[in-house]
């Protein structure tokens, strides 16, 4: 029994990887297919606004269609809302890596790093690597519906991450300015 | 104050689409359309001959990227209950057999054309979903 419900757990996990990887690689032939590129001080600002996480992830739309007594349609609600809801995890991880790995090399050649901020911003960087992989698991098996509060989370440590890095650059230039 | 002088007369021109253009036209969807057939398929700028003559060239480009993206969000932002409504209008205004246009919609997928360049993507998405959701339920409804 325990060892059935291991290999369970190991096969779940197993997919969600595959299907995370072959999602990944998607998402990036299809930015370079699109053209997909935004000017960098706008996308490290802006995410997609909250208002429309919420109506991605709201149950308003689902119960509409419920009602309209069609199987198929619901079926057909179920795969376009869960492929958007993947699609914002998807375009959220990424931005959030970008950041990242920017503000790691600015802080390389930083010469004045407090090490209890860099602390935060790396924990806060897991903890929402973390939860946008329990998202797009949850989102794969489940859909999207019902997930509303722990996107809201997501959505929030990801502006504070955008907040923190636009405070860093701003912080950066003020230097440049005094150093010159 | 040239900035402030460029942004007024953005503003009025963006007033006068709103009043002498966009207020004849019956529903929000539609007003998507028309701005976004006011963008040039191939450089991607938007242009419209009255309101360049009343303002710059310019001054009407930024006015019609302006109200593109505003009533694009608006539009994107609709429930699905509200979507469906807002295209059935613009079915209704078209003029067209309702069946060809659902046909011709859910095949060719002109709405694609409807979103800016600069959008959110995760928005984009979304709105083409809806779009598509709406479309079906529109065909199940006449079926």
């Amino acid at each position: 029994m325990g060892i059935s419900i291991a290999t369970l757990a190991a096969v779940l996990l197993f997919t969600a990887i595959i299907v995370w990887v072959k999602s990944t690689l998607a998402d990036h032939q299809q930015h370079f297919a699109s053209g997909e590129s935004l000017n960098r001080e706008d996308e490290i600002a802006s995410g997609c606004p909250a208002e429309f996480v919420t109506q991605i992830f709201a149950r308003n739309d689902l119960e509409y269609v419920s009602g309209l007594g069609s199987a198929q349609l619901k079926k057909f609600f179920a795969q376009e809302r869960k492929a958007v809801a993947l699609y914002w995890v998807q375009q959220m991880s990424a931005q959030i890596r970008r950041i990242m790995r920017e503000h790691l090399q600015a802080s390389r050649r930083s010469r004045d790093l407090e090490l209890a901020t860099e602390a935060g911003i790396l924990l806060r960087y897991a903890g929402l690597k973390c939860l946008c992989g329990v998202l797009f698991f949850t989102i794969t098996l489940a859909g999207p519906q019902g997930l509303q509060g722990l996107a809201a989370r997501a959505d929030a440590w990801a502006q504070r991450i955008r907040e923190a890095q636009l405070g860093f650059q701003a912080a950066k230039e003020t230097g440049k300015i005094h150093g010159a | 104050m040239g900035a402030s002088v460029r942004l007024v007369s953005v503003q009025d021109a963006y007033d006068d689409l709103l009043q002498r253009t966009l207020s004849r036209i019956p529903c929000e969807f539609g007003r998507l359309i028309y701005l976004a057939s006011t963008r040039d398929y191939n450089s991607g700028t938007y242009h419209h001959e009255g309101l360049a003559a009343r303002f710059q060239a310019d001054t009407a480009r930024k006015a019609l990227e302006i109200a593109h993206r505003q009533i694009f969000y608006a539009v994107s932002a609709y429930s699905l209950e509200e979507l469906v409504s807002e295209l059935e209008k613009y079915l209704q205004t078209s003029r067209e057999n309702p069946d060809e246009f659902l046909r011709a919609w859910q095949k060719l997928e002109p709405y694609r054309v409807a979103i800016p360049l600069e959008a959110n993507p995760t928005i984009a998405r979304l709105f083409l979903s809806n779009i598509r959701l709406a479309l079906a339920i529109l065909r199940f409804r006449r079926e």
